[in-house]
């Protein structure tokens, strides 16, 4: 009987039960490429001798800066079969915060997607001493390079047989289920990212119970897109397939994920709230196109508030609501998920109406991504749903949500004080989010407790709350409120480019550039009109009082946004601390 | 004064080349119109000359006007007589036709009087053009035919020029007169929107910029202002990294940002 305690066991497990089951299938060169679970298992097992063979060994970290493919999965689950740590880095990131990975973890070998990715890792060779091998999973253009430290994917598995089962079984042995298996930065909204440690005890039980509650089986698939980084897409992709044998699919390349989509059309989805938004926004605009028929149809099926039944159901479904999940790649989608920031309920509606019921859930890096979701029939819109199994959830006396179960993290890593300030002495994690329980156990979440404004006429307010009432405008990409130690609320606005560009085309507004179109008075007169309307949901000392617009859109290149393009408060009041000064003088 | 606004065209009806596109030639200017193959380069020329509807597209939205006067569903012909000439890609000078010919052609909307002394005026700035006035067209080298070309369109006394890729295979130092041409054509008081591939030429030469990508302008701006931006240094201009052989040409592309 193989231990199912850690990944790698749950790996070995799935490869011994059904080796020639399809695992994961990846897109190359436009053709779906398939692995079973033993070829999986054996993939990973030969990554684990070539690490060993290179000189990696139990408690190393091992960074991985790819996109993702199924190279990332040898790589990751490779390295904690030899009980050694695997740390994702985003590959947007710039070179700075690869070394500031690096460095912080004190990586010994770093897995690099292509030549973009090495440089990174070479350009950042005198902050990162410990790093002494970079190897690149596609070495097109790296001939000529002299680094020692380099090597290819191909040389650094061939420099080992692949292993018998027996290894990675005496491997297996050795393993401490409760010991760092992988790091996982968080995205570090505010100051420097923490390296958060998760060990297989965080992660197998939570994907157990979201498998038993959901009903996840081996014929349920999955798109693999999101940065597999980030833990979100870590659950979709790692942990609830080696815990119930759910396919996962690997698509060609970023740009190609609407086609991927369509054509896996996964049962289980997960969408940050931008790829939700988009895809409402992308049907609004083909509609508004289409013939006065069509609109008439459409407007009927979808109204934003309930689905169709009965007769007018079933003609809805026929005739709109299958034709645009086909469209979405949604057809047979069953599990529709929406996680990682605050999603509009405005948007959850409508795609409730248009027969996807997509669920919000809630979670964070410190307790293995997930802990809240939305039963699917029984969703709350406005709340985060009700904790999984095998966790629990209290509000703290000042408002704070806290968290207790298995899947509470080990702690940061090189960070002790951090640590202890997140999970106190009696092991309840303290998320930051402040929230709410209604009787029935649906969770809401208010604001941050760090990121209160605290007004010059002394009321406490959330600036996320105020923040995301004014996204809900179609034409508002980012929002950052500004107020604290201030007489009134103000807002720093990025427009939506393709939302405000396509109301432009519409009023004859000529406009070419982002630049042009943010300085366009009449631009600036149709956010002030949205911030008007939508000013009438918060509360009066809450309201927007002011605004001004960014001519640029915020990037991560230039420090304003996160890996997972969160807005840096700190950095970006600082940036465009003028455009903040103007609006109160 | 040439204003574009947003123009949107299509292709066979469902071919969406221009999504949006916005563009101001002011009196006297010259614009450059930059972007790769297939952007919608000389789409947005052939709306503008109203040649769409012979290559089976049509303009769906925005407004394109000369001076005030609407030039959409405009007659080709209607449209040089407000003053709009071109010279198109790859010169298409009519080869079996005499130079004089040619130029005669060009001539179909100015007053019969000037005729002769336009003929002259030419003559006199092209003293290859009148050598071989009375040849054949087509025996003209690649860079003679491109000042014929010009000439031609030149003689419609036009007020605004388009010129779509004049540079097109032509040695550098024909080039080089055809740059010169440009100004001098610019100094006389007609505007210029300029077409290029050559993007260092055609910053050289304009005083305002436009970019295209697919169908959409991502920058524009004082050619000045471009000339120092890092994405177009990076994409058009070959000066990225210090390139010292192409074995040192990455195998990715800089991440575009448009910023300016």
């Amino acid at each position: 009987m193989i231990s199912r305690s850690t990944l790698v066991g749950r790996l070995a497990h799935l490869a011994d039960v059904h080796p020639n089951r399809v695992a994961l299938r990846e897109k190359s060169l436009g053709v779906w490429q398939a692995f079973s679970w033993a070829e999986y298992h054996q993939k990973v097992a030969h990554a684990a001798a070539a690490l060993e063979a290179i000189g990696i060994v139990s408690g190393d970290h091992v960074g991985i800066l790819s996109g993702n493919r199924t190279e990332w999965l040898w790589a990751d689950l490779g390295a904690q079969l030899l009980g050694a740590v695997s740390v994702g880095i985003y590959q947007t990131n710039p070179t700075a915060d690869v070394a500031y990975v690096l460095a912080h973890s004190a990586s010994k070998l770093i897995f690099c997607e292509d030549q973009e990715q090495v440089d990174k890792a070479i350009e950042c060779e005198d902050q990162t001493p410990s790093l002494a091998h970079i190897v690149v999973f596609d070495p097109r253009g790296l001939r000529h390079y002299t680094d020692p430290r380099l090597i290819s994917w191909a040389d650094f598995l061939s420099a080992v047989d692949p292993p018998p089962l027996s290894w990675a079984e005496a491997k297996r042995r050795t393993l401490d289920p409760d010991a760092p298996a992988m790091v996982v930065y968080t995205s570090g909204t505010t100051g420097q990212p923490k390296g958060a440690q998760l060990s297989h005890t965080n992660v197998c039980p939570a994907a157990d119970t979201l498998t038993e509650s959901l009903n996840v089986s081996p014929d349920d698939t999955l798109l693999s897109y999101l940065p597999l980084c980030h833990v979100a897409e870590k659950i979709f992709t790692v942990f609830l397939p080696l815990a119930s044998g759910a396919i996962v699919h690997f698509g060609e390349a970023i740009e190609t994920v609407q086609d991927d989509l369509r054509e896996v059309s996964p049962t289980i989805f997960l969408g940050v709230p931008r790829i939700w938004e988009k895809m409402h926004a992308s049907v609004q605009l083909k509609m508004a196109d289409s013939s006065w028929l069509k609109q008439k149809l459409f407007a009927f099926a979808i109204n934003g508030k309930t689905r169709r039944t009965g007769i007018l159901g079933f003609l809805a479904d026929l005739l709109i609501y299958r034709p645009l999940a086909e469209r979405l790649g949604m057809r047979r989608c069953r599990l529709p998920f929406s996680g990682a920031a605050p999603i509009s309920e405005d948007i959850l509606r409508w795609f409730h109406s248009a027969n996807i019921p997509v669920l919000e859930a809630f979670g964070q890096t410190e307790c293995a991504g997930v802990s809240h979701i939305n039963p699917p029939k029984d969703a709350r819109f406005g709340t985060v749903g009700k904790v999984i199994g095998g966790m629990e959830c209290r509000i703290a006396d000042d408002g704070e949500v806290l968290l207790y179960g298995a899947p509470v993290f080990v702690g940061y890593l090189h960070n002790d004080s951090a640590t202890a300030a997140t999970i106190d002495k009696n092991g309840w994690l303290h998320t930051g989010d402040l929230g709410q329980i209604d009787k029935d156990g649906y969770l809401s979440i208010t604001g941050r407790k760090k990121e209160i404004i605290i007004t010059a006429g002394g009321k406490n307010l959330s600036p996320e709350r105020i923040e995301n009432a004014i996204k809900m405008s179609p034409f508002i990409k980012e929002v950052v409120a500004i107020g604290d130690r201030r007489k009134f609320v103000s807002a720093l606005i990025q427009i939506d480019l393709d939302a405000v560009s396509d109301w432009a085309t519409r009023t004859d507004l000529g406009h070419t550039d982002f630049e042009d179109l943010a300085g366009k008075p009449q631009v600036v007169t149709l956010i002030g009109d949205e911030i008007k309307r939508l000013n009438e949901k918060l509360g009066r000392v809450e309201q927007v009082r002011a605004y001004r617009l960014f001519n640029k859109e915020l990037h991560q290149d230039d420090g304003e946004l996160t890996a997972t393009q969160k807005v840096r408060r700190g950095p970006v009041c600082e940036i465009w601390s003028t455009l903040i000064e103007e609006m109160y003088t | 004064m040439l204003e574009v606004t947003n123009l949107e065209t299509v292709y066979h009806g469902v071919l969406r080349v221009l999504r949006g596109v916005s563009l101001t030639v002011p009196d006297g200017g010259v614009v450059a119109l930059l972007g790769p193959n297939g952007a919608g380069k000389t789409t947005t020329l052939r709306a503008i000359t109203g040649m769409l509807d012979i290559h089976e597209g049509k303009v769906t939205k925005g407004s394109i006007t000369f001076d005030g006067h609407n030039l959409v569903g405009k007659h080709p012909e209607a449209i040089v007589r407000l003053g709009i000439s071109t010279v198109m890609e790859g010169r298409r000078i009519f080869p079996e036709l005499t130079v004089e010919e040619n130029l005669r052609a060009g001539a179909f909307v100015a007053p019969p009087a000037k005729l002769n002394d336009d003929l002259d005026r030419f003559y006199t700035r092209f003293p290859v053009l009148a050598e071989r006035r009375h040849g054949p067209a087509g025996y003209l080298s690649g860079g003679e035919q491109q000042m014929l070309a010009i000439a031609r369109a030149l003689m419609s006394h036009p007020r605004l020029l388009l010129m779509d890729e004049p540079s097109l295979g032509l040695a550098p130092k024909i080039v080089k007169d055809v740059a010169r041409l440009i100004t001098e054509i610019s100094k006389d008081g007609v505007s210029v929107l300029l077409v290029e591939q050559n993007a260092t030429m055609a910053l050289e030469l304009s005083s305002h910029a436009t970019i295209l990508e697919t169908g959409k302008v991502v920058l524009e701006g004082a050619s000045e202002t471009l000339k120092a931006d890092a994405d177009i240094q990076a994409f058009y201009l070959g000066m990225g990294a210090d390139k010292t052989s192409f074995r040192d040409v990455k195998h990715y592309r800089r991440r575009k940002r448009w910023l300016s």
